[in-house]
């Protein structure tokens, strides 16, 4: 189908990254400047970056998604500041290599290289140190905006601030985010050591973090939850420290090519692999890996800022029926209980949690972006009414205890839980429909909240 | 060595133009739009540390861009290498298209390669080395029903290169033609296609691996040459019942 601008369009049928939404729509992928000069027609539209988002940010039943794929060039560097200007369809990966050639590195990345660097701002997404770093946003110099009411719009925190925070974290409702300066960080060496220290309980690798924030580079905890019986809680807090000179290797990591990662490479297993006995084996076997990290292991920078690259199978083993991912950060006060009313609804109704991990956050919170002070935590299972019922469960729990959920990271969350946990979700509807009186801009998710 | 790729900003062209600038070859890249030149030549300067100059220049008016593209190479140097990843259909295109639109895709097809190649042919005949490579179509195989300009002015192309070839023979320079089945550009997109697509990348991989051989034509992927050899000599009565 050949649309107004030129560009053809193909019906497409589009898939969460979590398997659990599925939409028809339309999808173009436009590969000249001119398409973003020209006039842009009204058609609900989103833009679509590597697809991988678990809630459905990047496409709409019926709706445009704009494909940002071929538009993933490095345009500019400043040397001096280190800051970086890029189309945002490229992949964390290969600005990676560039900026690793340099002796940098954005200290705040999701852990896939796949991951566009526009879906990143659109999240407004944590790394590995939430706490020292940030969000993706305090990375964000400048954004350069395409709306067809408003034309081409750089927008930065001091020009057109307001925009500029509604668009990073924005989920890519205020328009086609298409190029992007951000700043870097200097990487002292491309080789990172990981520790990981065992605990015996969720409380106690909730303190373990709360140290290692401060002192490492990188930290998070796992905990193995596929048991509701003894040791429930218990794990590993995982520590990743620039190693120094005379500790790293004498070469350079390789860097190839990231895996290839996509939400129908994910399904492609007709039935999931994972119940509650072979959890509980994933997480032995886990545990067992582990013991290489007891005394510290040196590892390439790159794998251990996206170190889902060597676990992809997990990621395939729920199969096509997918999986449901619940995180939230909760105030640090409440993070215990939220884990007891966990252990205690697991007890009676055994449920396989293929994955637990916990992360230090800090910060205030603003708009719908995924910050504050606590302890995220994040769980995976399989998809299906079991999930769904126990994730229902943790709504409530959470909103009793003053957490906030990832609205990325679930495609089932609910509009009055998101408006409950957000207390500035109306000013986000408000400022958007200010900017953008149509609504042109508009997702499964944001229909699913009625942002 | 230094290397002018026509049709440079998108699809093959902008692939080739990467896999040029990784083997370190000075670029000359011409295309109709200079925001996506500009785009591809920062992309290159920066991560491939590669010189580059750009031409914007419109294909439809062949001597007008053969002459822009001369004058910018006299800039950088002499010309070793010509590609002309360059292309455009329509989706209309049923022998029903006035003479100015079929003049545009033939000029942008065939006419444009000529006039380019007709500039820098003479430097090309003096050099010890030298390469000059035209990207042919599946639907240049046997003319049928849609895509008829396009088909006929990518025949044309063929006829030109074997040309080429002929009259290059003896000289330092080598004449290739690569026939392309289903690349993911704009093309192909969206389109219910028999045959698997291959990406630009691979396209471009491919040619540089095949630098220096002197095979004059040959298909991408490989496998499409059953294919025409299978609608070459389909007999008439079955190819004028079929609806491709």
């Amino acid at each position: 189908m050949q649309s107004r601008d030129g560009v053809p369009q193909a019906v497409h049928d589009f898939v969460s990254f979590d398997g659990c939404v599925r939409a028809r729509g339309y999808l173009q992928q436009p590969d000249r400047y001119r398409f973003w000069r020209g006039v842009i027609d009204e058609t609900p539209r989103i833009s679509r970056g590597a697809g991988l988002s678990y809630a459905g940010a990047s496409f709409l039943a019926d709706g445009l998604s704009v494909s940002h794929r071929w538009f993933d060039r490095v345009l500019d560097f400043d040397a001096g500041r280190s800051v970086v200007e890029v189309e945002t369809g490229i992949t964390l990966y290969a600005l990676h290599r560039f900026l690793s050639a340099r002796g940098l590195y954005l200290p705040v990345q999701p852990g896939h290289g796949r991951i566009s660097v526009g879906g990143c701002i659109a999240a407004d997404v944590h790394g590995k140190n939430q706490t020292r770093d940030g969000t993706f946003i305090n990375q964000v110099e400048e954004v350069t905006l395409v709306h067809p009411a408003h034309g081409t719009l750089q927008l930065s925190p001091q020009r057109d601030g307001e925009l500029f925070r509604l668009t990073c974290g924005g989920y890519g409702l205020t328009g086609h985010i298409v190029r992007a300066r951000l700043r870097a960080c200097a990487a002292p060496i491309p080789w990172v050591e990981i520790r990981a220290a065992p605990f015996s309980s969720a409380e106690q690798g909730f303190n373990c973090l709360r140290e290692a924030a401060r002192n490492a580079d990188f930290s998070y905890t796992w905990h193995d939850m596929s048991t509701a019986g003894a040791g429930f809680g218990e794990g590993f807090l995982i520590q990743g420290t620039f190693v120094s000179q005379d500790q790293a290797p004498a070469t350079t990591p390789g860097l190839s090519e990231a895996p290839v990662l996509s939400a129908d490479g994910r399904a492609r297993l007709p039935v999931s692999l994972l119940n509650r006995l072979s959890t509980r084996m994933l997480n032995f076997f886990y545990r067992w890996q582990q013991r290489f990290a007891r005394n510290g292991e040196v590892v390439a920078l790159a794998d251990a800022l996206f170190p889902t690259h060597k676990a992809q199978a997990y990621f395939q083993f729920f199969g096509a029926a997918g999986f449901r991912e619940y995180q939230a950060i909760l105030p640090h006060a409440a993070a215990t209980n939220y884990v007891d009313a966990i252990h205690g609804y697991l007890r009676e109704k055994p449920l396989p949690i293929t994955l637990s991990s916990a992360k230090f956050f800090a910060g205030s919170r603003d708009l719908l972006r995924y910050t504050g002070d606590g302890i995220s935590l994040a769980l995976n299972m399989p998809a299906g009414a079991d999930a769904d019922m126990f994730m229902a469960f943790l709504d409530q729990r959470m909103i009793e205890l003053g957490g906030i959920p990832n609205i990325i990271k679930d495609s089932r969350l609910p509009r009055a839980v998101v408006d409950v946990c957000y207390p500035e979700a109306d000013r986000f509807r408000e400022a958007l429909r200010a900017f953008d009186s149509k609504r042109l801009f508009r997702s499964d998710l944001s229909e699913r909240l009625k942002l | 060595m230094t290397a002018l790729v026509v049709g440079a900003s998108a699809g093959v062209g902008r692939a080739l133009s990467e896999a040029l600038a990784a083997n370190r070859k000075r670029l000359l890249l011409a295309a109709s739009d200079a925001e996506d030149l500009n785009a591809l030549a920062r992309h290159l300067r920066l991560v491939y540390g590669a010189t580059v100059v750009t031409v914007a220049a419109d294909a439809r008016d062949p001597d007008a861009f053969a002459e822009r593209i001369s004058a910018a190479a006299a800039e950088i140097d002499d010309i070793d290498e010509l590609y002309f990843p360059i292309g455009f259909s329509r989706r209309d295109d049923g022998a029903q298209l006035d003479a100015d639109a079929s003049l545009a895709i033939l000029n942008s097809n065939l006419t444009v390669v000529t006039a380019v190649t007709a500039r820098f042919l003479p430097g090309l005949l003096r050099r010890p080395k030298a390469r000059i490579v035209g990207f042919g179509s599946i639907a240049a195989v046997r003319g049928r029903k849609a895509n008829v300009i396009y088909s006929a002015a990518k025949r044309g192309l063929e006829s030109y290169f074997e040309s080429l070839r002929h009259l290059t023979a003896g000289a330092g320079v080598i004449v290739q033609l690569y026939r392309l089945g289903y690349i993911e550009t704009q093309q192909s997109f969206g389109q219910r296609l028999l045959f698997p697509v291959v990406t630009p990348e691979q396209v471009a991989r491919y040619v540089s691996a095949t630098e220096g051989r002197d095979f004059g034509a040959c298909f991408f992927p490989r496998f499409w040459w059953l294919i025409a050899l299978a609608v070459a000599w389909l007999p008439w009565r079955i190819y004028k019942k079929l609806d491709f």
